[in-house]
């Protein structure tokens, strides 16, 4: 049996990751903490890599994890039904920009040791401390962008909706950075 | 980690073939578990049990203190019946004083009825009789019954007057 991309068969309900989510959402609007937690178990890894690169380092990126969950608890009744992930997205970066001091720009993640690990695996993280590297070198906006379209899961409209954007001013912005990266990275 | 989405086919058509190899070197990491909301429900269940533990505490307090209201009840009621077989009328009239303040009693009715039955002081009868429709009678029948007996006698209304009479 083949579904596609993002869609899972739950006995004869086919339910595509969003809805699952939106479900969780709801279920968690009316009080359901176990709902939540599932919520978090699937969410959290996206939100958490993106606000790694928008706060800087590990533990405030936790912190503001931690945050945008409870905000979210919190502010529950305000959940519209539908739109989980990106309205928890919005809330990260609310948390992620408000804990942030003045003038911090987005990091690299920490560096992985690349010693002792095979070729495959050495060349593998070689591009990803020159990715990191590119990264750092391109302006936040379009950092922000292209960690969003990268890590979130969220499709343009939703990522342009999050930024402010319109879908064809995120596209040039994505293109742009896109295009940085590849002549940084010599490809 | 993520599906396909619009936005890795951008990267595809920006990177081409190199699309894929970057968009697997970027680095990703694991969050914590989720922290505040288990600390949240833990504050939660202390302040539930706190809650629980508080109604409970007032649910003995109530149950004391109307255990303790009975039992002082049941002393005065008692304390009432005593005097009111009292010899001296003294004693009788602090017993009918403190039925006043007492609520209806089958016991203390019977001991009212028997008082004014049986009394040769008028001044406690009236007393009694007051008790009696006033408060103690709650059935209309019984009430009117004592009424009836105390109607036609007239040597026990004018004595009865005579006494309250001298008494104010």
């Amino acid at each position: 049996m083949s579904h596609r991309p993002g869609t899972r068969r739950q006995g004869i309900l086919a339910v595509t990751d969003m809805e699952n989510e939106d479900l969780l959402m709801r279920m968690a609007a009316d009080g359901s903490r176990d709902a939540m937690d599932r919520l978090y178990a699937v969410v959290a890894p996206p939100l958490y890599n993106y606000l790694l690169r928008l706060a800087g380092d590990p533990e405030r990126a936790n912190d503001a994890l931690q945050t945008t969950f409870l905000n979210a608890w919190q502010g529950r009744a305000s959940f519209r039904g539908h739109g989980a992930r990106p309205w928890l997205f919005v809330i990260a970066r609310n948390a992620a920009f408000r804990s942030r001091p003045t003038g911090t720009v987005l990091e690299p993640v920490d560096r992985v040791t690349s010693a002792g690990i095979p070729t495959d695996e050495h060349e593998a993280a070689e591009l990803a401390d020159r990715l990191d590297a590119a990264l750092a070198r391109l302006p936040a906006e379009t950092r922000e962008a292209i960690v969003l379209s990268r890590v979130s899961g969220l499709r343009i409209d939703e990522i342009a909706d999050l930024l402010g954007l319109t879908n064809a001013a995120l596209r040039v912005r994505l293109s742009r950075g896109l295009k940085k990266i590849k002549e940084e990275l010599e490809l | 980690m993520t599906k396909d989405t619009d936005g890795r086919e951008l990267w595809r058509d920006e990177l081409g073939d190199f699309a894929d190899p970057v968009w697997d070197a970027f680095k990703t990491a694991d969050p914590q578990e989720l922290r505040v909301l288990q600390r949240q429900a833990r504050h939660a269940h202390w302040m539930l049990f706190g809650l629980a533990a508080s109604w409970v505490a007032i649910g003995i307090l109530l149950a004391w203190n109307a255990q303790l209201r009975n039992d002082v009840t049941e002393a005065r009621t008692q304390t009432a019946l005593a005097l009111l077989v009292a010899e001296r009328s003294d004693r009788v009239l602090a017993g009918l004083a403190t039925v006043r303040q007492l609520d209806a009693d089958p016991a203390i009715t019977a001991a009212l009825l028997k008082l004014l039955k049986e009394s040769d002081d008028p001044n406690l009868q009236l007393e009694a009789l007051d008790l009696l429709i006033n408060g103690a009678l709650s059935d209309m029948n019984t009430r009117r019954d004592v009424l009836e007996q105390v109607r036609f006698n007239r040597s026990f209304l004018e004595r009865a007057i005579r006494a309250r009479e001298v008494r104010t």
